[in-house]
């Protein structure tokens, strides 16, 4: 089990993580979600122990450091382009393996199970993007860890590795194991976990089932009406929500496009464009952060071990 | 982690770094090329001309007691190379993740940087021996005290050679950049040691200082004895290599205080 309990980072004075708790449950697989700069990469770095800052991350009860074993406890697959070029792949697994205390023969199994056999007299130089991003989850799994912590792996796989990773990570979570993941694209990331931790500028913007997450995100309206300030009080007295865009246009969440419609005619305002967005937390992530993200509704309502 | 578990763990890992990149073959080969051309060039100048009692160390140390040892230089290269992966290539990550104790790392890499340079320091030697004892008339040995003599100004050699190495990888720690490092410890005897000289001044404490800048103490630690400890202002070997030490261990202290304050 991964648990998160007061993450805080700060980078001079800016919070790059702001308090963030959150639990990974054994035999789960979790993803981090969030836009670029939104903290992600901190929270592993932070459970790793690569950066200095507030809070801890226990596995199985005990932080990093604590773990008489530390590959054992955790496998930790970032920066997947960031290997020597002067080191094959092989030779990069058999730097990890001497201080995981591992034997040899485990990389020939972790480099089999990645599919990397074929490449792993090269070096990164020639690698391509998915074969560094294999190398990275190959080190991970070196030690046979209980949790795998893996930073933004999918952008870099093509579709068979997508749903070979996707394989892999149910495979452990399936058996006992926990699983954390991040990413920028909900529509990448849902499929592949039981449950999201949706970060906003390093705070928790919303975490649950990640179904439930991407269908209540999806559930919006987009509007354009003659008076948006009129439309916008009657939808709030509806028990709605409302996002402002730039254009002036309306996002309602809570309502249904009839709802939206009935309110509208109700109100005598004129409804210029009426359609069921299609946005989901991929949109509502890449919108600035003073607008509110609609997902944010689901916090608490939905929460699971948080 | 228990510390001694881990720094078990991070001297298997440093090593297997080292066994795993080509350019550890080419350091050796570099190594013994420089004490083989080092101990060729003082061989073919003692043919034409008399070096005195010195003339074999200096050829089997490639000329370190005269100045720059270009061994050392090697060796500086590579601490600095070792540095200069953990922020390049994420090496640092890497280790953290298996290893998760700072100071296990950092020991560690001392431990494997010193010995390295150490083999690096052996295998030039080896080669210039090589070389001295191949060398048609043999022209070096003649005014040469006896092997026992030179065996401290040899060890000194080695020493010096991984001082060179743990300086390499503090500066390239601290400066963030291997070529300013390794170029801080050319520039050093060649340039900024004789100009802090010319701005001591003339007293009795600043000879005894002067003595025990990192240069001057570099070419105390390879002197044949009789010359280190011979006139006022001289200090021997020991003194020479403790001054050496304790400039390193500064810039290691500081190299070591920032990779265990900053984020990795």
């Amino acid at each position: 089990m991964i648990e998160a309990l007061s993450l805080t980072k700060r980078h001079g004075s800016r919070l790059a993580v702001d308090d963030l708790t959150f639990t990974v449950p054994d035999g789960t697989a979790t993803g981090l979600l969030g836009a670029a700069g939104s903290g992600k990469s901190t929270v592993l770095r932070l459970a790793a122990g690569l950066d200095r800052g507030e809070g801890r991350v226990l596995f199985d009860g005990a932080p990093l450091a604590r773990c008489p074993r530390p590959a054992a406890a955790v496998g930790v697959a970032l920066d997947a382009g960031s290997l020597h070029p002067g080191r094959t792949a092989r030779g990069h697994l058999r730097v990890l393996a001497a201080g995981a205390g591992v034997p040899r023969r485990r990389v020939d199994e972790v480099l089999e199970q990645t599919g990397l056999t074929g490449v792993e007299h090269r070096r990164p130089g020639v690698f391509w993007r998915g074969a560094a991003q294999r190398l990275a989850v190959a080190g991970a799994l070196l030690g046979r860890p209980r949790a795998l912590l893996l930073d933004d792996p999918l952008p870099a796989l093509d579709p068979d590795g997508r749903t070979w990773l996707g394989s892999l990570l149910r495979e452990h979570a399936d058996g006992g194991g926990s699983v954390l993941l991040t990413g920028s694209r909900a529509a990448d990331l849902a499929p592949m976990v039981d449950a999201l931790v949706v970060l906003r500028r390093g705070r928790l913007a919303a975490q649950g089932p990640a179904s439930e997450l991407v269908a209540g995100a999806a559930a919006s309206v987009l509007v354009r009406a003659s008076d948006a300030g009129r439309l916008t009080a009657a939808v709030l007295r509806w028990g709605g929500g409302v996002e402002p865009l730039p254009d002036g246009a309306l996002v309602v969440t809570g309502l249904d496009i009839a709802a939206v419609g009935e309110v509208a005619r109700a109100e005598g305002v004129a409804v210029h464009e009426l359609s069921r967005r299609e946005a989901d937390l991929d949109a509502a992530l890449a919108a600035p952060a003073e607008v509110a993200l609609p997902a944010s509704d689901l916090l608490g309502s939905s929460a699971v071990s948080a | 982690m228990s510390p001694a578990v881990a720094l078990a763990a991070a001297v298997r890992l440093e090593v297997a770094r080292l066994l795993t990149l080509r350019s550890t073959v080419v350091l050796l080969a570099a190594a013994a090329l420089v004490g083989a051309l080092g101990a060729a060039g003082f061989c073919a100048l003692g043919a034409r001309t008399d070096l005195g009692r010195s003339g074999l160390l200096e050829a089997l140390t490639a000329g370190s007691a005269v100045g720059l040892s270009l061994t050392g230089v090697l060796a500086a290269v590579a601490g600095a190379a070792a540095s200069a992966s953990d922020h390049r290539h994420g090496a640092a990550r890497a280790a953290l993740v298996v290893v998760p104790r700072r100071g296990a790392l950092l020991a560690a890499r001392a431990v494997v940087v010193g010995s390295w340079s150490s083999v690096l320091a052996g295998t030039s030697l080896v080669a210039a021996t090589a070389v001295v004892a191949a060398w048609p008339g043999e022209p070096l040995w003649g005014a040469s005290p006896r092997l026992a003599v030179l065996a401290v100004p040899l060890a000194g050699f080695v020493a010096l050679v991984a001082l060179h190495g743990l300086a390499g990888c503090a500066l390239a720690s601290l400066l963030r950049s291997a070529p300013l490092a390794v170029g801080l410890v050319v520039a050093w005897p060649l340039v900024l040691e004789p100009l802090l000289r010319l701005a001591l001044p003339r007293a009795s404490w600043a000879e005894a200082v002067e003595g025990l800048l990192p240069a001057a103490a570099a070419v105390r630690l390879v002197a044949l004895p009789p010359v280190a400890s011979g006139a006022a202002g001289l200090v021997g070997p020991l003194a020479a290599g403790l001054a050496l030490a304790v400039v390193v261990g500064v810039v290691a202290a500081g190299a070591a205080a920032r990779f265990v304050r900053r984020d990795a």
